[in-house]
């Protein structure tokens, strides 16, 4: 009696469906109905050890060492059946027994289908089920989670080796293409050195244009094969001390003629002195040529081309080449240091090139130990500067 | 909705029409991807957008797709992790279909942004009993038809389930007649 509540014994099955009821002796004399269902040999009201093992508290077998124990946490093994354990507490009723208040000790979701549970079997205060269908849930969860990710790791595989595959035949085709072509400007290069006096003066005008088309060609197949070649891994750098100012020069020079036509003024800020680093030769001249092409191309008429050198915070080198030309939007910036990509298609037909370009530059750089940025905005010019660790910085500039 | 719904649709028209018919029905309902995460919670909007989308593509109307759907949901979430969860709400039909708030109160303890719909049941005799579904979500009686179907399948208990009243009526639920067959 409680506050004038009464507890009856359907009341403590409802609260505590595995309950177990000991006389003085230790006996079972009742039990809750699931405890009972789980353990038929309850019926024939047993010794408590004879059906459990008392795995905690230890040494605590007869009736009064284990009403000693009334503050510690029981854990019942049967020894029927042993997935079903109990855990819980004893509370000594005065002369005429005891009660375990007791409940299921649940460790994962396949207990409850191997005890043959379902919801009913629990009380509704009874935390173990939530236990169990958080643990499932999660489970679950991560079970998910590693799909997904296998998943996409194939994706990734396939893809990487798609573009592996992709990148072999791109150089193995640019490798077959550059033979014959070799010929073609070979040829055209022997016709127009055999001169005016054997060659019709129409045919000598077909014979430069299958050059320049054969030389614009092999640029392109050369771009190809380097992009193969450093996606494979396969670029290797031969570094020496260089002189970046005397490669800005020839780089200028082989603009300066297309500068020219176009009224560009190409102007050199910080190479008045020798700007030397530790680099590949032929690769600094096909960053910088490609860089001073793209800002001469991409120019207005009478535009302006500014190639600068200037000591970055660190103690690193920058290179900067900034024209007053056409500009991109910032949004597509960096897709053109992606390899087949331009600003957009109009671009490439206006222009030509295979938007290698600059995917070819930026890795380039990278090889160095370098990283390059594009500053830029519609019909404000662009500036593309590059930036060398300190690390690759030699002391000939002293 | 938790991504497991939408699984179980995608699982249901591959098995049923190919991976071709399933990518046709996302890219008309306008979702770019084909797949989704168990856990992960989508819109509701989405799962009504795969049921139009389907209706239209299979050319079958969307009550008779979301009652299949409901049948196919007891096989497909049996074949998941929850397989064993779902024994667990209970024996028979009748104490599965009683317990199934008990079971979805456990279930947004680790799932907590899950809005299960309410199920109770009265009337109960030998013969059936009448079960009253609420729900926020509109249009999904066909659904619960369905579903019912599929959990009587997995007690081995034949019934027939009508849809007897409900909010076109100006209830503020459904009510359904559940026969034992």
């Amino acid at each position: 009696m409680l506050h004038g509540l009464h507890l009856g014994a359907a009341d403590l099955d409802r609260l505590y469906p595995c309950h177990l009821i000991l006389d003085c002796d230790t006996r079972v004399i009742a039990a809750g109905r699931v405890i009972a269902r789980l353990l038929p040999e309850l019926s024939a009201k047993p010794l408590l050890k004879d059906v459990f093992l008392i795995e905690r508290p230890q040494g605590a077998t007869d009736f009064d060492a284990l009403c000693r124990a009334r503050d510690q946490s029981f854990l019942l093994a049967a020894r029927s059946r042993g997935t079903v354990r109990l855990k819980g507490e004893i509370f000594p009723v005065a002369g005429a027994g005891a009660v375990f208040f007791t409940v299921l000790w649940l460790s994962d979701g396949g207990m409850l289908d191997e005890l043959g549970l379902t919801i009913g079997d629990f009380a509704i205060g009874d935390a173990s089920p939530d236990l169990i269908f958080l643990v499932e849930t999660q489970a679950a969860l991560l079970r998910d989670a590693q799909t997904l990710t296998e998943r996409l790791k194939a994706a990734r595989d396939e893809a990487v080796a798609a573009s592996r595959l992709k990148s072999e035949f791109l150089g193995n085709m640019s490798h077959e293409l550059r033979t014959p072509l070799n010929a073609i400007i070979g040829f055209a290069d022997y016709l127009l050195s055999v001169g005016a006096e054997k060659v019709p003066p129409k045919h000598l005008e077909y014979i430069k244009d299958i050059r320049s088309s054969g030389l614009f060609l092999l640029d392109i197949i050369n771009d190809l094969l380097d992009m193969a070649r450093i996606e494979q891994g396969k670029f290797v750098l031969e570094e020496q001390d260089v002189d970046l100012g005397v490669i800005v020069r020839e780089a200028v020079k082989s603009v300066a003629e297309k500068a020219r036509e176009r009224a560009i003024r190409i102007r050199l800020t910080g190479f008045d002195r020798p700007v030397a680093v530790r680099a590949d030769r032929r690769v600094m001249q096909q960053v910088l040529l490609n860089l001073l092409s793209n800002a001469v191309k991409f120019n207005r008429d009478g535009g302006e081309v500014e190639v600068s050198a200037d000591a970055a915070p660190r103690g690193d080198l920058t290179v900067r080449v900034a024209d007053t030309g056409i500009g991109v939007a910032p949004a597509v910036i960096p897709q053109l240091f992606e390899p087949f990509r331009q600003a957009d298609s109009r671009v490439a037909r206006k222009y030509g090139g295979t938007g290698l370009g600059l995917a070819i530059v930026r890795r380039l750089v990278e090889l160095h130990d370098g990283r390059i940025t594009m500053q830029s905005a519609p019909d404000a010019g662009t500036t593309v500067s590059f930036t060398l660790p300190r690390s690759r910085l030699v002391g000939l500039a002293a | 909705m938790y991504g497991l719904v939408n699984k179980a649709m995608r699982e249901l028209v591959v098995k049923a029409h190919g991976e071709p018919v399933w990518r046709k029905i996302c890219a008309e309902a306008g979702y770019a991807d084909t797949e989704f995460n168990s856990m992960h919670q989508y819109p509701d909007a989405l799962t009504y957008q795969l049921v139009g989308a389907a209706s239209k593509v299979l050319d079958t109307p969307a009550e008779t797709l979301l009652e299949t759907f409901g049948e196919y949901w007891t096989d497909f979430a049996q074949s998941t992790d929850f397989g064993r969860l779902m024994k667990f709400a209970g024996r028979t039909l009748l104490e599965f279909v009683q317990n199934l708030d008990q079971m979805h109160a456990k279930i947004k303890f680790s799932l907590p942004d899950l809005t299960p719909p309410s199920f109770r049941c009265s009337d109960v005799s030998e013969k059936g009993f009448r079960l009253h579904y609420y729900s926020t979500r509109q249009g999904l009686a066909p659904l619960v038809i369905g579903m019912i179907k599929g959990v009587a399948k997995m007690h081995r208990t034949p019934i027939t389930i009508r849809r007897d009243k409900g909010r076109d009526e100006g209830l503020d639920h459904d009510e359904f007649v559940v026969t034992y067959a």
